[in-house]
């Protein structure tokens, strides 16, 4: 009885244990998909803004001319993806 | 509890062996990461936000500058169209030397009393709208980045435009909105239409609702709708309750400078309010929002503009006092001596019955000059020699008109435009090419008319020298000796000692011919049989006519020499007038915007000239009417703090622009000409 005891309660160790590293991996997961997906963001944001930019730029002139009508394409402008391509 | 947070959070859990804790420590660094990426993005965001505005008040200070160069090279190019059908060129062929003597005084007339003819006249609307409308474009491109709406821009920029095309039409009753643009209302008309989100503008208890939709540049609206704002000035008016008295005095301390010092302080003007964020007030104890109180508050800034304008308008009353002083003194005499010689005059007799004093002047068809070229026949006596008595005296005759209604300009109007006609008066370019002719200016030509009045006399003494000598006797009595009848006095001819020599021999086989050299004196000789000279006063008034040109010659170099050194004297005063710097220091640090504006020209006429003779062609042209960027621009340097401590409280969160020097500068081009404005790369 004693020794089933024992057997029961390293069992009941072992299941914290994988317990605790099945939560570990499905965290450490969640985070890295976090800290990629805010990297994406970050290097999105900032491309579009160094696009807009350097669009502006090449736009003001035209459009500071009388009659002209100036639209931004932003077909070329990289797009938002949290997964990669 | 903290003990718990902190047991939690703690980086040790991610040395030490223990179960728990460790992915909440994960992911607090994680979120530091994040927070990094965000303050990153936020600093390039806001200098985004900066470079683009400051992209946008420099192509919108561009753009007003040509605006109203533009406004101003098309009043003239219309005069000059209304005159003779071409907007550049007004020329008259066959005019002859002479004709120029007038011309350029009408060159200066059609800058001067041209626009003030505009600006005062039926066209005032006209002039107040061209400079609206170019200062409206500007304003809104400005506008439409900085996050102040686009309209509000726009009135803004109209504001100051108008205040450049009606600046003497405000002086009068302040913005002139009679246009079609602006419809009077009443005050509670006006009320009800700002309630309602329409664009009023005040004028004492007088509202103006704009009626005009203006469209802004493209640039603006894309940029305008992707970044949100930096604070303006006028954002900061619009905070407070005297925002648009404020504005207002700002634009309105712009009407009285100089027409070259208005161009470019308006454009300023343009550029701090659109990018000056100065919280700092002052108390308004010189009223200079106009509202009557002076225990409010108005933004610093306009504390340094008021000083900036005074410091301005400081140095016109001295230009005024010289302008006056040729103007109404110098020229006026001038003109007043060459009237008197063109005349003759006649005065009442000294005694009741005495005849009237009939006084010749030598430039006058029977004065010295003329009678003795009448006489000698010289090659200038002949009218169709471009530099013939004829087309000098004709010269002259315009220029004493011209010269009278000049005169009667208002001399605060001239002063103003000092610097557009004054290269008529004195131009170092005089001899270049300008079109298919060369540049003159006055004081060169009256140079060319006394060489031709030397010439006249050169003409006169070699006519003198190739006459017969004077025949000369002695007056003889025949009251006695031969009866006592009809006595009388003759020149007899005399070989005798006692001849006296004291007339000219009229009569008899002896008779002298006329006109005849009289070798009794250098250059003499009669015209008739009187003995008098009439030659040689008619050369000491060609001389007199010379000296006078000489001495108001150096008079024109005078004035310009003065006017030109008076104002040189500002360019060192007050930091610096271009470019002008407007520091101040807020909570972020210290901030700098310096705005620099291109050396713009400023339409004017010059009088050219080209051939000889009776085909000479001379023409009043119209000059500095384009740009193509080269000195149409403006160049705006914001510097701001750098390195600056991000705190909470006394935590700081990381540094402001750590890699970035802080400074900022952007310069827009604009081209125009006469009919067109627009950027420039």
């Amino acid at each position: 009885m004693k020794f089933l005891k024992n057997r029961v309660g390293r069992a009941r160790q072992i299941g914290k244990g994988a317990q605790s590293s099945l939560e570990l991996a499905a965290s450490l997961v969640v985070i890295f998909i976090l800290l990629f997906g805010s990297l994406q963001v970050f290097f999105w944001v900032n491309k579009r803004l160094v696009q807009r930019q350097k669009d502006y730029e090449v736009q003001r002139v035209t459009a500071g001319n009388s009659g002209s009508e100036v639209k931004v394409d932003e077909t070329n402008y990289p797009k938002l993806n949290i997964f990669g391509q | 509890m903290i003990s718990n947070f902190y047991k939690k959070f703690s980086l040790n859990n991610l040395q030490n062996d223990k179960p728990s804790g460790q992915i909440a420590t994960i992911l607090i660094l994680v979120i530091v990461v994040v927070l990094i990426l965000i303050l990153t993005t936020v600093n390039l965001g806001q200098l985004s936000i900066s470079t683009t505005n400051l992209s946008n008040v420099a192509d919108s200070g561009a753009l007003t500058l040509a605006s109203q160069l533009a406004a101003r090279a098309n009043q003239i190019a219309g005069s000059l169209q209304t005159s003779c059908g071409n907007p550049i060129e007004c020329c008259q062929s066959g005019g002859g030397f002479g004709g120029l003597l007038g011309a350029i005084i009408g060159a200066i007339i059609a800058i001067v009393i041209v626009v003030v003819t505009w600006g005062w006249g039926a066209y005032g609307a006209f002039a107040i709208m061209a400079g609206f409308a170019g200062g409206a474009v500007g304003g809104a491109a400005g506008a439409a980045i900085s996050g102040t709406p686009i309209l509000q821009g726009a009135i803004q920029g109209g504001m100051i435009g108008a205040a450049i095309g009606g600046a003497a039409y405000m002086g009068a009753g302040a913005f002139g909105m009679e246009s079609a643009l602006f419809t009077p209302v009443t005050a509670a008309e006006g009320l009800g239409a700002q309630a309602a989100g329409s664009t009023v503008i005040w004028e004492g208890s007088q509202a103006y609702i704009l009626s005009t939709t203006l469209i802004p540049s493209a640039a603006g609206a894309v940029a305008g709708g992707a970044l949100s704002a930096s604070a303006s000035l006028y954002n900061a008016y619009v905070a407070d309750q005297n925002q648009a008295a404020a504005f207002t005095a700002a634009a309105r301390m712009l009407n009285g400078l100089l027409d070259y010092d208005r161009y470019r302080e308006s454009v300023l003007l343009q550029v701090f309010s659109q990018t000056v964020d100065d919280p700092n007030k002052d108390i308004d104890v010189d009223d200079l929002n106009g509202n009557g109180d002076i225990t409010d508050k108005v933004s610093h800034f306009l504390y340094y503009w008021a000083g900036r304008m005074s410091y301005l308008k400081g140095i016109i009353p001295s230009l005024q006092t010289i302008t006056s002083s040729f103007f109404q003194g110098v020229l006026p005499t001038f003109s007043n001596y060459i009237t008197k010689e063109l005349n003759v005059t006649e005065e009442p007799g000294l005694g009741y019955e005495d005849p009237p004093i009939i006084t010749n002047g030598y430039l006058s068809q029977s004065g010295t000059i003329a009678t003795v070229a009448q006489a000698l026949n010289p090659a200038f006596w002949n009218p169709e020699n471009e530099k013939s008595f004829a087309s000098i005296v004709s010269g002259f005759e315009t220029f004493t008109v011209l010269a009278a209604e000049i005169g009667a300009t208002d001399i605060s109007r001239l002063t103003s435009n000092w610097q557009t006609y004054i290269k008529n008066f004195y131009n170092e370019d005089t001899g270049q090419a300008e079109g298919e002719n060369t540049v003159t200016d006055y004081y060169h030509l009256l140079e060319e008319v006394k060489g031709n009045l030397a010439d006249w006399k050169t003409q006169i003494i070699n006519k003198r020298n190739q006459l017969a000598s004077c025949k000369l006797g002695t007056t003889m009595d025949f009251s006695f000796g031969f009866g006592g009848g009809e006595g009388g006095t003759s020149c007899q001819s005399c070989s005798g000692p006692f001849c006296l020599n004291d007339c000219i021999i009229s009569d008899g086989p002896e008779a002298s011919p006329i006109p005849c050299k009289l070798d009794t004196t250098i250059n003499g000789g009669s015209l008739d049989y009187n003995i008098n000279d009439e030659i040689t006063p008619a050369l000491n008034d060609v001389d007199t006519l010379i000296n006078k040109i000489s001495g108001f010659q150096s008079d024109i170099l005078s004035y310009v020499t003065n006017m030109e050194n008076t104002y040189a004297a500002l360019q060192t005063g007050y930091g610096g007038l271009n470019p002008a710097t407007y520091s101040w220091t807020d909570s972020r640090g210290e901030h700098s915007i310096k705005a620099q504006v291109g050396n713009y020209q400023l339409a004017r006429t010059v009088t050219t000239k080209s051939g000889g003779g009776w085909s000479k062609t001379i023409c009043v042209r119209l000059v500095d009417y384009s740009d193509n960027g080269a000195n149409s621009w403006v160049e705006i340097t914001r510097q701001d703090p750098t390195n600056k401590d991000v705190k909470s409280g006394r935590v700081s969160l990381g540094l402001w622009n750590p890699f970035f020097s802080g400074t900022i500068k952007k310069k827009g081009k604009s081209s125009y000409s006469w009919d067109r404005v627009g950027l420039t790369p």
